[in-house]
């Protein structure tokens, strides 16, 4: 019962997974038959406003966040831990150019970054390359402030007896380097890859709510909130219409279980 | 005397922010001989370690002098001469076993990577003989442990196994016992009396602690505000300390009276 939020999340990523298989009519098809109706048998979740299944696109823009925000994460922890070990390892001058650079990058409108980013691109761009830029460019935001991190955890093990140890027992620096830092400095970056997770699936849905995240037609969590603004009475009566809350309740879920998870990653090391 | 010190030193250290720290410390390591540098917290006496290794500047020292080790010039020794002579020739047992030991590798995996750094042949039966030297156990579940799981006793045996695991010729041994209680530290002294006879391991053993020093060592040397003040065997030092400071390091060690403290009346 201990590892229920990691279960949960697991059983998540799978179902996600099988989306495909799951919903087989995909998320573009349009059913002109059946529009902006009620959720049917065929159609679990209703339709939207232009006849494409909620339930499929609900499923393949989950895939889509669950898949990219780890990605995303990836990218800035690996730049954080190179980033990072550079500034622990080299002379005091070039630490003080990372650090300058990352004080930086943390005090960027990162949001206006974005919008211009995504202003400069053409607006029909295919949807594989928004998913990529729009991934891409979250974990290239994310290294600062992990990065600090990374270069203090380095510092620290820099400074411990037994890298002293080592080089007196005359262990070669690239050994020291692959045995006795590197495998130290992982539980740290394990542990900011766990954080930026849920940083980032909230990020890409910010996103998706101005319509900078993945182009249309493709589902993302970000895609399917901004439909909410059109759906008020959803707001008005959210019991009847409880369809179209699914990817907001399912965003929360996911976050909330992440978190969880992350609380005991705290605890036990 | 017509024997060649293993290991002679003329040091001066400076740190910077704390200017001069040794002052022309001149101290001669015969083979075989365990020297005991004692001062106080501060004195220096880890300094003169480290110099010895030329690993100062990990420190944030620099220093001048000589430092002979079977007559080759250290000073100006480059990296890679050092680092085939650290672990190998002269190695070092520090202060916290537990803080020394990397935390994130199997003990077995550490005593390989001590012998790997200084040899390319299979080390499994020095490893496991020098286990049995220092009364250790040689099974795969100690092997397999990490360093939380032992006590800092049984780090310290770890920790002096890998230092006298290539037969060095001489071995710093810095405030090795400070960390340990009173059982745990005879057995460690005892330990390292049985490296020296076994081996012929000479020693340079720092530490605070006089009484420790007394009983292991052959020779003392008294380090007082950046030089030596005086040398001598334990019985010279306890019976005719000749320097003001040496009295006074010997008469502030506490002497068993018997005699019941007056309690406080609250």
């Amino acid at each position: 019962m201990k590892r229920l939020p990691e279960i949960l999340l697991a059983v998540l990523v799978l179902v996600m997974l099988c989306a495909p298989w799951l919903a087989p009519n995909g998320y573009e098809k349009q059913s002109r038959d059946f529009i902006a109706v009620g959720p049917t048998k065929d159609f679990l979740l209703g339709t939207d406003a232009l006849g494409r299944d909620r339930f499929a696109r609900l499923l393949f823009g989950s895939r889509l966040s669950l898949l990219l925000a780890p990605a995303a994460a990836a990218v800035s922890v690996f730049l954080a831990a190179v980033i990072g070990a550079l500034a622990a390892f080299s002379g005091k001058r070039l630490e003080s150019a990372i650090i300058f650079f990352s004080d930086v990058a943390l005090s960027l409108p990162w949001l206006f970054l974005l919008l211009t980013i995504r202003g400069a691109m053409p607006l029909d761009i295919r949807p594989e390359v928004s998913i990529v830029i729009t991934f891409l460019v979250l974990g290239l935001l994310g290294w600062a402030g992990p990065a600090r991190i990374v270069r203090a955890g380095v510092r620290l093990i820099l400074k411990s007896d037994y890298i002293f140890q080592a080089k007196a027992m005359g262990i070669a620096p690239s050994r020291t380097f692959f045995r006795y830092i590197l495998p130290n400095i992982k539980p740290l970056l394990i542990a900011q890859f766990w954080i930026s997770l849920p940083v980032f699936i909230l990020s890409e849905a910010n996103l998706g709510a101005l319509g900078l995240s993945v182009s249309e037609p493709m589902p993302s969590w970000g895609n399917l909130l901004k439909e909410l603004e059109s759906q008020t009475s959803a707001l008005e009566h959210p019991l009847a219409n409880w369809q179209l809350l699914a990817p907001i309740v399912l965003l929360v879920a996911v976050v909330s279980l992440l978190q969880l998870s992350q609380q005991r990653l705290k605890g036990s090391s | 005397m017509g024997i060649i010190p293993v290991l002679s030193v003329m040091l001066n250290v400076d740190y910077s922010g704390k200017g001069r720290v040794l002052n022309g410390v001149c101290l001669d390591l015969a083979p075989g001989e365990i020297l005991g540098l004692v001062g106080q917290s501060g004195s220096g006496k880890s300094t003169l370690a480290l110099s010895i290794l030329r690993l100062l500047s990990f420190k944030g020292g620099s220093d001048s002098g000589s430092i002979l080790f079977r007559g080759n010039e250290l000073l100006g020794a480059s990296e890679k001469q050092m680092r085939k002579l650290r672990g190998n020739q002269i190695s070092l047992v520090l202060q916290s076993p537990l803080a020394s030991l990397n935390p994130s590798m199997r003990i077995g995996r550490q005593l390989f990577e001590a012998w790997g750094a200084h040899s390319n042949e299979n080390g499994a039966a020095t490893i496991m003989e020098t286990l049995r030297q220092v009364n250790l156990p040689t099974d795969e579940a100690f092997l397999n442990r990490y360093p939380r799981q032992l006590s800092v006793g049984l780090a310290q045996r770890v920790l002096i196994a890998m230092a006298v695991l290539h037969r060095p010729a001489v071995l710093l041994a810095d405030e090795p016992t400070s960390a340990l209680d009173a059982l745990t530290q005879a057995s460690i002294l005892d330990l390292f009396r049985k490296v020296n006879r076994e081996y012929g391991t000479a020693m340079l053993f720092v530490s605070h602690d006089l009484l420790a020093v007394a009983s292991l060592c052959h020779r003392i040397a008294i380090l007082h505000e950046g030089q030596i003040v005086e040398t001598g065997t334990p019985r010279e030092i306890f019976e005719t300390p000749r320097h003001e400071y040496t009295r006074t390091l010997v008469n502030a060690i506490p002497t068993l009276r018997f005699e019941t403290p007056e309690r406080v009346q609250v």
